[in-house]
């Protein structure tokens, strides 16, 4: 009983992470054959957590709700079956479809019924220049909000020292919508963040320029489209 | 009380079974909270986004197996989120200043202000800041040490030139106290 005693008092350090590792192994050991300190320590544990309630909260910047529903997007297993879809979802679909893409590229999609955070209400469709033949793309967004989604399907990959360039066209001025690369299948999903809400612009464009990006596109153009 | 908790349930059964609309509500509830904790105990934002970002999918990815005998669905996130700040910290050669992070003064952690905030997780907050408040000076440092830098005690009684015994009794004293607090009756 001595022995339990010692072990429930180095419960507490156990729930904060506080014990070192001999003490940690040994109190390990003890817990797999006692269910009353398995269940004491549970009780601690839940003490730690909520402890994070008393810390000021912080306001995160708008953008990580997104990425954090697209990466939930990204992770949702293949074989999950499709959800109910919003309409604009479904006409995006139909859209797809009858463009061409492919089932892949429309799994990816419907995935992004991330939707919550980016509702898409259009979605322009990029058609790839030679340069890129085989490749698809397309841009979801909400016309008077400044975030959208882009997806490419099968897009070169490109060198080290390359990367893609998004650019947003109003009235002929070029602006930037972020750079990015593709995975070794020539896929990517990147969030756009433009400085004006994509209603303001009327065409896209995609360019191969130095990593980072270039001021404005100087590099062979692979895609376009209309907003 | 128990509203706030059946609602969470409720969005984690939604969650395990894919509604990204759930994920997204629990953020939008929940999402200052865990960045807040992550800058807390990693000093910069760019770290405590990315700590964010995966206790969000971490939950996305595991809700099918979470269990509400575990705990609370808000605790379990914000465990999933401090257990990948400590992963953080222990793999830097140096941790933020502790003398730069602490927990809210009890009456700055009364949600009145913020309308958005459920009554249930506002008066949980102060509860649990009021009962941080309550503890020894001594005691909310060591244990503080611990909680937001993750460090073991024999480091903490280096760190406060202490004797390690007199750490481990700090602590273990703190976290009793707490517990007798915060205990639903």
């Amino acid at each position: 009983m001595a022995v339990n005693a010692h072990v429930e008092d180095l419960l507490p350090a156990l729930a904060l992470g506080s014990l070192e590792p001999r003490e940690r192994e040994r109190v390990s050991r003890h817990l797999e054959s006692c269910a009353a300190c398995r269940s004491r320590l549970a009780g601690y544990e839940e003490l730690v957590a909520s402890l994070g309630l008393a810390v000021p909260r912080a306001e995160p910047p708008r953008s990580l709700r997104s990425r954090v529903l697209l990466k939930a997007a990204r992770q949702a297993p293949r074989a999950r079956p499709v959800p109910p879809l919003g309409w604009t979802l479904a006409a995006a679909a139909l859209l797809a479809l009858s463009l061409g893409l492919n089932l892949f590229l429309w799994g990816r999609v419907a995935r992004l019924e991330v939707a919550s955070a980016l509702l898409p209400d259009q979605v322009a469709v990029l058609a790839a220049t030679e340069a890129a033949a085989g490749a698809r793309g397309l841009l979801l967004f909400r016309p008077g909000e400044n975030e959208a989604t882009l997806v490419v399907e099968d897009l070169p990959p490109l060198a080290g020292d390359r990367q893609y360039q998004l650019w947003l066209i109003r009235e002929g001025q070029r602006t930037s919508g972020g750079v990015f690369s593709v995975t070794s299948q020539g896929y990517a999903c990147q969030l756009v963040t433009p400085p004006l809400p994509l209603s303001s612009y009327q065409a896209l464009g995609i360019t191969v320029e130095p990593a980072g990006g270039s001021p404005g596109p100087t590099g062979q153009r692979v895609m376009g489209g209309n907003l | 009380m128990k509203e706030g908790r059946q609602d969470d349930l409720l969005l984690m059964q939604r969650i395990a079974r894919e509604d990204q609309q759930a994920l997204g509500q629990l953020y939008d509830r929940y999402g200052r909270l865990v960045y807040g904790l992550a800058r807390s105990m990693v000093g910069d934002e760019a770290t405590a986004e990315e700590i964010t970002q995966d206790a969000f999918t971490r939950v996305w990815s595991r809700a099918g197996t979470y269990l509400p005998e575990q705990g609370r669905p808000l605790t379990w996130l914000m465990r999933i989120a401090r257990n990948r700040a400590i992963d953080e910290l222990r793999s830097r050669s140096s941790r933020p200043q502790p003398t730069s992070i602490s927990w809210l003064e009890e009456e700055l952690a009364d949600g009145g202000a913020d309308p958005a905030e459920q009554a249930e997780l506002s008066r949980r907050r102060k509860e649990v800041a009021g009962a941080i408040a309550a503890l020894p000076a001594e005691q909310r440092r060591v244990l503080a040490l611990a909680y937001f830098q993750a460090y073991t005690q024999r480091e903490i009684a280096g760190i406060l030139k202490q004797p390690l015994g007199t750490v481990k009794t700090r602590l273990r004293s703190a976290m009793k106290k707490l517990r007798a607090a915060l205990e639903e009756r």
